[in-house]
C-alpha cells in the first residue's frame, strides 16, 4: 500500500514538474537556434520516455493491489464461511445428542474432527 | 409421487459424484413413468439453460423446478446424491452416502471438502434421512460409524455408461496413437491424483519391475490434478529411471474408452474407495484388473481380478508382473471381467432406487 502511494506521488510531482518545464523550454526555445532546438527535442523525448516509465509503473502497481485485495477479501469471507459451518456442525450434534440421534461416540469423534478442523482453517493466513 | 432431485452436481466437468448423479437421474427420467421428477440445484452458481443443457429432451413427467434452488415443501420425497442435505424440506430424503472417507481417512481429503460431507451426513442422520449406501462395505461404515438402525439404510450397487464396452485393440491402439503419441503398450491407472488414489506407491511399484517389462510398458496415470498430491510430483521430478510415466490430466470419455480397451493392464490401488467405479468401467472395456483388496473394491470386482493389499509395494508390483508376464491369467481376468461388469447398470441402479423411493414413500 506505501509503495503503491509513493509511486502516485512521485507520479504527481514529475507532472507538475514537467508542465512548469515544458512550458519555460518552449517559451526559450521561440528564441534558440536549431542546435539548441535539438538537444531540447532529445531532452524532452527523455522525459516523455520517463514520464510513460511512471505510468506503467502506476498501472502495474494499480493491478497488483486490485487483484491481492480481491483475491485477500475472498480468502476471507471462505475462511469465515468455513467457520460458520463448523458452528452449525457442533449445533447439530448437540441437537442430535439431545434428541438421541447421535451416539455418544459418534459426538466424539465429529467433535475431534471439528477441532482439528479449526486448527486448519484457524492457521490460514486470514 | 413427486420425486425430487439435486442434479447441481450432475452439470460438466463432472467428478465422480457427479457422474453418478447424471447418470442415475437420466435412466430415472428414462424408466419411471409412474412418479413425477423435479430437478433442482443446490448450488446458486447452476444456471436453468445449463440444467436445459445437460438433460435434453426431458418427457412430461419432468421438470426443472423454479427457482432451482428452492427445495422446500415442492415434492413428496427429496433425493441428495451429493451430501448436500435440502433443509426445511417437510417430506421424506434419500442422501446417497458414497463413503465415509472423511471420516475414516480425514487425512486424504482437503478442509471444505470435509465439511461439506461431515455436516451434509450429521444433518441426513438427525433430521432421519434414508441412506442409499453404494456398496455393502459403504453400509457397514455407516452402521459402525453413523450408529443407524439397518432399515434407515439401504445398498444399491452403481452403474456404469454404456459406452465404456470392449471394441477393437488395435483400432483404439491406433487413434491413441493419433491423440496423444501413445506408441507403446502401457499399464493404465485412472482416478484424480490425490493419496486416497495411492499412486506415490504405484509408480514405485512400476519401477519395481524388470528393467524389460518397463521398456516395453509405460505406466499412464489419467484423471484430473487433484488435491494434496505434492509427493507423486516430487518423486516423478526426481526419478531418472527406465520406462515413461505419463499423467495424461483429463480426458475425454471417447478416449478413455479406447485406453481401457488397449491397456496391458488396469491397476487401481486406492486405499479406500465407497465403490470405485473405474475398475467397472475398465471390467466393462475387457482390461485386465488389478486392484487392493480393501473396502468396496472385493465386491465390485468379485473374482475377476487379481488383488493385493494396497500398503505393499511389493504385492503391487508382482500383480503387475503376473498379468503383463502370463497371458492366459490376462486372458482369463479379460473375460472373467467382461462377464462381471454385467451385473451393473444404471437401468438396474434406477429400478432398484424408485422401489427404495416407494418403499420410503408407503
Amino acid at each position: 500500500m506505501q509503495a503503491f502511494e509513493q509511486v502516485l506521488t512521485n507520479f504527481e510531482a514529475s507532472f507538475e514538474h514537467l508542465q512548469t518545464h515544458f512550458a519555460s523550454q518552449i517559451e526559450s526555445l521561440q528564441e534558440d537556434s536549431a542546435s539548441q532546438f535539438e538537444i531540447l527535442r532529445a531532452h524532452f523525448a527523455g522525459q516523455l520516455e520517463n514520464l510513460q516509465a511512471q505510468i506503467d509503473e502506476l498501472e502495474k502497481r494499480s493491478v497488483e493491489r486490485l487483484q491481492t485485495e480481491g483475491q485477500n477479501r475472498q480468502e476471507q469471507v471462505d475462511k469465515l464461511k468455513l467457520q460458520l459451518q463448523l458452528l452449525q456442525t457442533e449445533k447439530l450434534v448437540q441437537l442430535g445428542e439431545y434428541q438421541g440421534s447421535v451416539s455418544e461416540e459418534l459426538a466424539e469423534e465429529v467433535r475431534r474432527q471439528l477441532r482439528d478442523l479449526d486448527e486448519k482453517i484457524g492457521s490460514l493466513p486470514f | 409421487m413427486r420425486i425430487g432431485i439435486d442434479i447441481a452436481k450432475a452439470l460438466p466437468p463432472r467428478d465422480g459424484v457427479g457422474n453418478y448423479t447424471y447418470h442415475l437421474t437420466k435412466a430415472l427420467i428414462a424408466l419411471d413413468g409412474r412418479h413425477e421428477y423435479r430437478l433442482f440445484a443446490s448450488s446458486p452458481t447452476v444456471s436453468r439453460s445449463a440444467v436445459e443443457a445437460t438433460f435434453e429432451n426431458l418427457p412430461a413427467t419432468c421438470e426443472i423446478a423454479e427457482p432451482l434452488t428452492r427445495t422446500q415443501d415442492q415434492v413428496d420425497l427429496f433425493h441428495a446424491p451429493s451430501w448436500h442435505y435440502p433443509l426445511g424440506h417437510k417430506g421424506k430424503v434419500v442422501l446417497t452416502c458414497h463413503d465415509l472417507t472423511f471420516l475414516t481417512h480425514p487425512q486424504f481429503h482437503v478442509e471444505v471438502n470435509r465439511i461439506h460431507c461431515l455436516r451434509g451426513t450429521l444433518e441426513a442422520v438427525v433430521y432421519g434421512a434414508h441412506f442409499l449406501c453404494v456398496s455393502r462395505h459403504t453400509r457397514k461404515q455407516v452402521h459402525h460409524h453413523l450408529g443407524l438402525p439397518e432399515e434407515r439404510t439401504s445398498v444399491i450397487d452403481e452403474g456404469y455408461d454404456p459406452t465404456f464396452r470392449a471394441t477393437e485393440v488395435q483400432a483404439a491402439a491406433k487413434r491413441l496413437r493419433k491423440r496423444h503419441g501413445i506408441e507403446h503398450p502401457f499399464i493404465l491407472s485412472v482416478g484424480s491424483l490425490e493419496p486416497r488414489k495411492n499412486l506415490v506407491r504405484l509408480v514405485k511399484a512400476y519401477d519395481g519391475l524388470d528393467e524389460d517389462l518397463r521398456r516395453r510398458h509405460d505406466l499412464l496415470l489419467v484423471g484430473p490434478s487433484g488435491w494434496l498430491n505434492a509427493a507423486l510430483h516430487e518423486y516423478l521430478a526426481e526419478r531418472r529411471g527406465i520406462g515413461t510415466i505419463r499423467l495424461l490430466g483429463f480426458v475425454e470419455r471417447e478416449d478413455q474408452v479406447d485406453l481401457y480397451n488397449a491397456a496391458s493392464v488396469f491397476v487401481y490401488p486406492s486405499l479406500a474407495e465407497g465403490f470405485g467405479l473405474p475398475v467397472l468401467e475398465a471390467m466393462a472395456c475387457g482390461a485386465p484388473v488389478a486392484t487392493s483388496s480393501t473396502t468396496s473394491l472385493p465386491e465390485v470386482v468379485g473374482d475377476a481380478a487379481l488383488t493385493f493389499k494396497p500398503e505393499d509395494t511389493r504385492a503391487i508390483r508382482r500383480a503387475l508382473h503376473r498379468i503383463l508376464t502370463e497371458p492366459r491369467l490376462s486372458d482369463d481376468l479379460r473375460n472373467r471381467g467382461l462377464r462381471r461388469a454385467q451385473h451393473f447398470s444404471w437401468e438396474r441402479a434406477a429400478r432398484e432406487t424408485v422401489e427404495l423411493y416407494e418403499r420410503i414413500a408407503a
